[in-house]
């Protein structure tokens, strides 16, 4: 489960006398293998250095930093909804990190699927992925649409698994309750209704979407672990998708068979279909990681 | 003189993340620094003697903190400005 470092600590008086203690800290993984790719925003010194994308991660030609601001108009100068946060940093589950990038959510505009959003191209494209990110909302965050009745879709889009070959994406979200009730974590299987990614399904419930309810992120209470596994396969109804929020099982195919070709990146939040107007809210990116080898979650 | 001693010395968190961050603090006093209270008393030759001052007086024996890691294994040690005795780390 990793590495063990001795560190010495010393002190010396003023004649020069010195007394030692070791210390062992243990460099590793939660399971025990190291992440193929891991963003989680300590090497960034400002705002602007972050939107500047100095590791080439980022597509930023797709960075979207609001609704009045279409798609790579992010100014590194003035960003307005995306920061470097260095006060409030991931500290959970052995983790321990000083820095997040914050997504501010201004006027939700109730139906005019406000966006704030980076893209994560992967070092390479695969056909299999497991990915890792950890998560914090503002209390109150929500995603429901705050007019008594509703009238448009209360979803938020969180994370998407971006392909090639079909026009489609792996996607996770969040929908809003309605009112006080909590919100839904979702995990749109690809496809409901007509969809290009063919999925078949072997087991039970057939369907596209699956839920984790009593998601409350409008607690403010810290961060959350959402971990998860894609794989298109060989064609051969051997594809995978599972993904938990926290420890709750949200969605666990397999047998299926995506047309998609490759898996090559992450889209990290897009837009939010009703939301609350005149409600700013925030959430937080902590760490994000990924493996191409299977880190032994269980899927 | 003598050996300063280490009181305690903790990496928080002790297991971090390969490039995660933890912080180092070393609690440790030396035997020769004490504090002490000198009293000052005054007498005339008649024998009349004033009333005792106190005089705080410290002996110091400042210690200096040093955290090092194993070379070449890439932990990055700052030492914090202000507390001398804490240091900012990350793993490799």
């Amino acid at each position: 489960m990793g590495t063990t470092y001795t560190l010495v600590a010393a002190v010396t008086d003023r004649e020069g006398h010195t007394a030692q203690q070791n210390i062992n800290v243990v460099v590793g993984t939660l399971s025990g293998i190291s992440p193929w790719f891991v963003e989680d925003f300590s090497t960034y010194t400002t705002t602007a250095n972050l939107m500047a994308n100095p590791n080439g991660w980022y597509s930023t030609g797709e960075d979207v930093c609001g609704n009045s601001a279409p798609n790579g108009t992010c100014p590194t100068s003035d960003v307005g909804t995306i920061w470097l946060d260095t006060g409030v940093g991931l500290n959970t589950g052995g983790y321990s990190l000083t820095q997040s990038m914050r997504y501010d959510q201004v006027d939700g505009g109730i139906c005019s699927g406000p966006s704030v959003g980076r893209n994560i191209n992967f070092p390479s494209s695969v056909t299999e992925v497991w990915v890792e990110v950890w998560l914090k909302w503002s209390v109150g965050w929500t995603a429901a649409d705050s007019r008594a009745g509703g009238g448009c879709d209360p979803d938020y889009k969180l994370l998407f698994g971006r392909i090639t070959g079909a026009g489609d994406r792996w996607s996770l979200g969040i929908e809003g309750g309605g009112g006080t009730a909590d919100e839904y974590f979702i995990c749109s299987y690809p496809p409901t209704g007509s969809s290009n990614l063919n999925v078949n399904f072997t087991g039970s419930p057939a369907g596209g979407t699956l839920a984790v309810a009593g998601f409350t992120p409008d607690s403010g209470d810290g961060w959350h672990r959402v971990r998860g596994h894609w794989k298109i396969g060989t064609g051969a109804n051997d594809g995978v998708d599972a993904w938990w929020f926290d420890n709750n099982l949200c969605v666990n195919r397999t047998g299926i068979n995506p047309s998609a070709t490759t898996i090559y990146g992450l889209a990290l939040g897009r837009n939010m279909n009703s939301g609350p107007k005149h409600t700013p809210q925030s959430y937080w990116w902590g760490r994000v990681a990924t493996w191409k080898t299977d880190p032994g979650w269980g899927a | 003189m003598a050996t300063p001693i280490i009181d305690s010395a903790v990496a928080a968190p002790s297991t971090v993340s390969p490039g995660g961050s933890f912080v180092v603090t070393i609690i440790a006093h030396d035997p020769d620094a004490r504090a002490l209270t000198l009293s000052a008393v005054v007498t005339d030759a008649e024998g009349n003697s004033s009333a005792p001052v106190s005089i705080p007086l410290v002996i110091s024996d400042p210690i200096t903190y040093a955290l090092s890691a194993p070379t070449g294994a890439g932990f990055t040690i700052t030492a914090r400005a202000g507390s001398p005795n804490v240091f900012d780390c990350k793993a490799p």
